[in-house]
């Protein structure tokens, strides 16, 4: 038996897949979940095989909601209009139902996903490459979404304060706190907005509206201090990065 | 704008310009006057030079005067002094140079201390003359000027009314409400059938309207609660509308499809942002001759929203001031919970060309 759960903020939408499911005898749904924080739960406590995902949800998107899975199951997604999304499936493996879509096209995208399913082939690197085709296509990162425990924070780049480079994690100063976030430096470095966040070392981001003052602390070597007190190293290209945005 | 001459390689004109006034003041000197060609020279250049070199500063004098008719006479004022200045400064700088160098020579300082007078008069040429220059310079400037501004106003018009366009029906809006209709077909036919009636009356009101198309508050409230009622069959119990609209507003006219982006700001933030129930709440009243609507919605100040690109409320900004004039007619405000934002239609008759 596939246990599949599905996450959409309409009921008529839900409706409408478990009609479609209902020649599929081996698909079962177990939950439906009105947004991404009801998803990520019911995802965590019943370890789905398939999740029906819109993206355009209240609060969290399907996307920032699959980012906090660490092993995500097979999933379809589904949206109306979402011009990014939309390029990013195209050129991605990961199916995608167009809303609203015939039984034809859903029967195919349940198929293709029984088949992931069947060979174990795990998502993560594919959903992996979604999220970076996302990126190239131009959608600039304006929230992080971060999790700690059972509890969902959603971040506004202007709480943050830096980055910190750790293994294969990147832990996020903000205002509220420390947030462990599995991430890359390079995809941040590349999706922040520009001028607003600088690259000063290769474990270090920093806000530009958060730098105090910049200091010789060898000869070649300088010191960044944050508004919040924080001091971090600053490499050489990162000091040219920094002349760069303050203009000095 | 900076010095006319000094940009480009327009000094070279003007240096050019200069050596020929120099070489015929040289020739008359040196053919009528019978002075050696070293006296003409020296005379020509001294004299020729100073008044360059002074009618390039003379461009500050224009460049900093207004063509305002009520300034005319601190202008005729700035401009006799800066002659005067210009005109007996060169001449005497002339006169003492070339006095030290023909010391002993009689004729040619007679003839020197004789020529003050028309030396002014051909300074008043040469000063009207550069004015005359500088001015044509300005006005051609304001003129190219002015001209870049109006071409950039209409740009950006034609891009507000192609966003305007875009942003009239939200595709997502469109999209998700077919996906609930082929919902509706299989579990409640009828449900189904009503709400492709009402997104097709929807449809047919706002295709194909003219941007400044006005229409009672009236139709347009239809229209509007058509929208909602079909918003609400994608989001159930979360959308709850309260309406309270003065019976005399209903005659009243506005711009079509103007209130549509406010509803869909509402609903965005509102509903998109917040899993509770939301209500939005309309209001319009007649305040003399101002029609003033106002919208409201409950949101939750905690959402980190993802950043709209803010097209809404600037498009409706815009067309309220193309269409009746008046730059500021859009007022929001943002409370603990609530967003308000209330438009002020002015209803006057208006004189489309």
């Amino acid at each position: 038996m596939i246990r599949a759960i599905i996450v959409d903020d309409e009921q008529l939408a839900r409706d409408i897949i478990k009609a479609y499911l209902k020649p599929f005898e081996q698909i079962e749904v177990i939950k439906e979940c009105a947004d991404g924080f009801q998803g990520l739960k019911a995802i965590q406590e019943e370890k789905p095989d398939l999740i029906f995902l819109d993206i355009q949800m209240p609060k969290i998107t399907g996307f920032e909601m699959l980012e906090l899975i660490d092993n995500p199951p097979a999933v379809i997604f589904s949206t109306a209009f979402d011009q990014y999304a939309i390029k990013a499936f195209e050129q991605n493996a990961t199916d995608y139902l167009l809303k609203p879509y015939s039984d034809e096209r859903f029967g195919e995208a349940v198929k293709k996903a029984l088949d992931k399913i069947g060979s174990k082939a795990s998502s993560k690197a594919e959903m992996e490459t979604l999220q970076e085709k996302r990126e190239e296509l131009g959608e600039t990162l304006d929230r992080i979404v971060v999790k700690t425990g059972n509890k969902i924070h959603i971040l506004s780049l202007d709480q943050v304060s830096h980055f910190q480079a750790q293994d294969d994690y990147v832990e996020i100063h903000a205002d509220q706190g420390k947030y462990l976030k599995q991430m890359r430096m390079k995809h941040l470095e590349e999706n922040l907005p520009e001028g607003e966040f600088v690259r000063i070392h290769r474990s270090h981001i920093v806000s530009v509206k958060q730098i105090e003052k910049l200091e010789l602390y060898e000869k070649d070597s300088y010191l960044l201090s944050l508004k919040n007190g924080a001091k971090l190293p600053v490499s050489r290209s990162g000091h040219s990065k920094l002349k760069e945005v303050l203009k000095y | 704008m900076n010095h006319p001459f000094l940009k480009n390689r327009n000094i070279i004109f003007y240096l050019a310009s200069w050596l020929v006034i120099a070489a015929g003041f040289a020739f008359s000197l040196y053919y009528f006057y019978e002075f050696t060609v070293n006296e003409a020279l020296a005379d020509s250049l001294i004299f020729n030079g100073i008044f360059m070199a002074v009618g390039l500063a003379l461009w500050f004098v224009v460049r900093y005067s207004s063509f305002d008719a009520s300034q005319l006479i601190n202008l005729i004022a700035s401009h006799l002094a800066a002659a005067a200045m210009s005109i007996s400064l060169t001449i005497l700088a002339t006169t003492t140079s070339l006095k030290n160098i023909f010391v002993a020579d009689e004729e040619y300082l007679t003839f020197l201390s004789k020529s003050v007078p028309w030396r002014a008069g051909l300074g008043v040429m040469y000063y009207s003359v550069i004015i005359l220059v500088y001015y044509l310079i300005r006005y051609y400037d304001d003129l190219n000027q002015r001209m870049q501004e109006q071409s950039q106003l209409e740009t950006m018009l034609k891009e507000s009314e192609l966003e305007m366009l875009k942003s009239q029906i939200n595709p997502h809006f469109i999209f998700n409400s077919l996906n609930s209709i082929s919902s509706l077909t299989i579990t409640a036919p009828d449900r189904a059938r009503a709400m492709v009636i009402k997104l097709s009356e929807f449809l047919r009101y706002s295709l194909g309207k003219e941007n400044d198309q006005l229409n009672t508050l009236d139709e347009e409230l239809n229209n509007l609660l058509l929208y909602l009622d079909i918003e609400k069959v994608r989001f159930g119990d979360r959308l709850q509308v309260e309406t309270d609209i003065a019976e005399d507003t209903k005659a009243c006219t506005l711009p079509n499809l103007i209130l549509q982006p406010l509803f869909e700001n509402a609903i965005k933030h509102g509903i998109y942002e917040s899993l509770e129930q939301v209500t939005i709440r309309l209001n319009a009243v007649l305040d003399g001759n101002i029609l003033r609507v106002t919208v409201q919605n409950e949101y939750d100040p905690n959402a980190v929203s993802r950043k709209g690109k803010g097209i809404g409320l600037k498009n409706v900004t815009q067309r309220l001031q193309v269409i009746y004039g008046v730059p500021k007619l859009v007022f929001t405000e943002k409370s603990e919970e609530i967003f308000t934002v209330r438009l002020d239609i002015p209803q006057i008759d208006l004189e489309h060309d």
